[in-house]
């Protein structure tokens, strides 16, 4: 891993759903991002830009630009048998 | 609070509802134009995008599905400016939010609605003859759908009421006509009915009031001797889903030295909103705009010019089949048996043919559909 992280000299800061996190490296893989901002590991990661918001697999790696925007979302599901229940 | 309908195209709401009814429990997104008027919101079904198999996820009761599919919807929303629609089933009459689907709508409508903010976007439970659901716009509930009945020209199963007197009497019905033509029909309404409810707007179309008046009818019927206008009335129609009824009806004399009668054609045109557009039936094409024009400039026309006769007992039998027609538009009487573009008259035969075309999707029916004020 010590060839694929670039350290930077102060924190950088992206926003992940709307709150600033810091880095210490610019390249992290997207499941690192979700894990420094505490975002649990079956939500989905986007980089926010409005009609082409773009997709991260975990394991895929990033080169993060400051105060760059990402969000995070949960698997969505509807159910009708609850309503039985 | 903001009250919300939908009006959905029949052949949406078909693949929609085929869908969403199927024996897996199924959902997708019906990407919305919309009428916004104060307090009252009207979703117009645009695009039907059901959650593709890929994007489902092994749940342990009913279904779930993987973020992406949410965040391409969005990125088609924003581009094309639309609002969404979150669309599944419940059988029964009066649909609730279950509590998986609470949790959803309570994360998911707050982020399309943060992430698309200048439209409303909704969270909806069909059932047979009612949907329930809630609308979102920047990230706030703006309104709760409960028992609301989906509206619309097309819906295949539409409630009872609607077939009866309290549906008609509901119903609302545009009548866009030249010269003070309105007045004349307004006074005849009345002395109908004392019940009607009549509005005259001595506006032209198409003035902000004739457009706000106009997007809230059940049916508008054209009256009109204008290529142009007839074009904007098509336009209009298909972007607020609304079914048009269009009719004309000339004697064109022959060129003999001592002109007779050489044909009388008279036209019932109906634009459905899953059907032709006046454009896709032929009835107005460039050519015609551009020769009514005479080398003037758009929206530079002088009186129309009536050079040919009317013979008002044959425009009473074109007005008949029209009146007919509507009636047939709201109630549905006919089902399936409706022909999709109307009916052609002829004045010397007396004979009354089904005009059926095929639905070829001109520009007008795939850009303007269910834009609504966008």
């Amino acid at each position: 891993m010590a060839d694929s992280v670039a350290t930077t000299a102060r924190p950088l800061e992206v926003f992940v759903n709307d709150r600033r996190v810091p880095f210490p490296t610019r390249r992290v893989n997207a499941a690192q991002i979700k894990a420094t901002a505490g975002i649990r590991s079956d939500h989905s990661l986007y980089l926010r830009r409005p009609g082409g918001n773009e997709p991260f697999r975990d394991s895929e790696t990033l080169w993060l630009e400051p105060d760059a925007h990402f969000f995070t979302r949960p698997p969505s599901g509807i159910s009708c048998l609850d309503d039985h229940r | 609070m903001t009250t919300a309908d939908l009006r959905i195209p029949r052949d949406l709401y078909t693949a929609l509802k085929t869908h969403v009814t199927q024996a897996q429990e199924s959902a997708g997104y019906l990407l919305c134009g919309m009428i916004e008027d104060g307090e009252r919101v009207v979703l117009l079904g645009r695009e039907w995008w059901p959650v593709r198999p890929r994007y489902r996820l092994i749940s342990s009761h009913g279904m779930a599905w993987h973020p992406n599919f949410d965040v391409a919807m969005l990125n088609r929303a924003q581009n094309e400016k639309l609002g969404c629609v979150l669309v599944h089933h419940h059988s029964g009459g009066s649909p609730q939010l279950s509590p998986t689907d609470r949790e959803t709508c309570e994360s998911l409508l707050p982020f399309l609605s943060s992430e698309a903010p200048d439209r409303p976007h909704a969270f909806v439970v069909m059932g047979d003859r009612a949907a329930a659901g809630r609308v979102y716009r920047a990230g706030q509930l703006v309104a709760s759908l409960g028992d609301t009945a989906v509206v619309g020209s097309a819906i295949d199963r539409w409630p009872p009421a609607t077939l009866g007197l309290t549906g008609l009497r509901a119903s609302r019905v545009g009548v866009v006509s030249n010269c003070g033509g309105g007045f004349l029909t307004a006074q005849l309404v009345r002395s109908v009915s004392e019940a009607a409810c009549v509005t005259v707007l001595a506006e032209n179309f198409p003035s902000r009031e004739a457009l706000r008046a106009l997007r809230e009818c059940d049916v508008i019927v054209a009256c009109l001797d204008r290529f142009q206008a007839r074009d904007d009335l098509n336009r209009f129609c298909k972007r607020y889903l609304i079914p048009l009824i269009d009719l004309g009806i000339e004697v064109a004399l022959s060129h003999d030295s001592v002109p007779m009668t050489a044909s009388i054609p008279g036209r019932i045109s109906k634009v459905q909103p899953d059907g032709p557009c006046l454009r896709c039936q032929g009835v107005v094409d460039d050519a015609r705009l551009e020769h009514e024009r005479g080398g003037r400039a758009l929206g530079q026309l002088e009186n129309p010019r009536l050079p040919d006769p009317a013979i008002i007992t044959l425009n009473g039998v074109v007005v008949s089949i029209a009146t007919t027609e509507v009636l047939q538009v709201l109630t549905g009487f006919a089902g399936g048996e409706s022909p999709n573009c109307g009916w052609i008259y002829d004045g010397v035969t007396g004979v009354v043919e089904r005009v059926e075309k095929r639905f070829r999707g001109c520009s007008v029916c795939v850009k303007e559909r269910g834009v609504g004020d966008a």
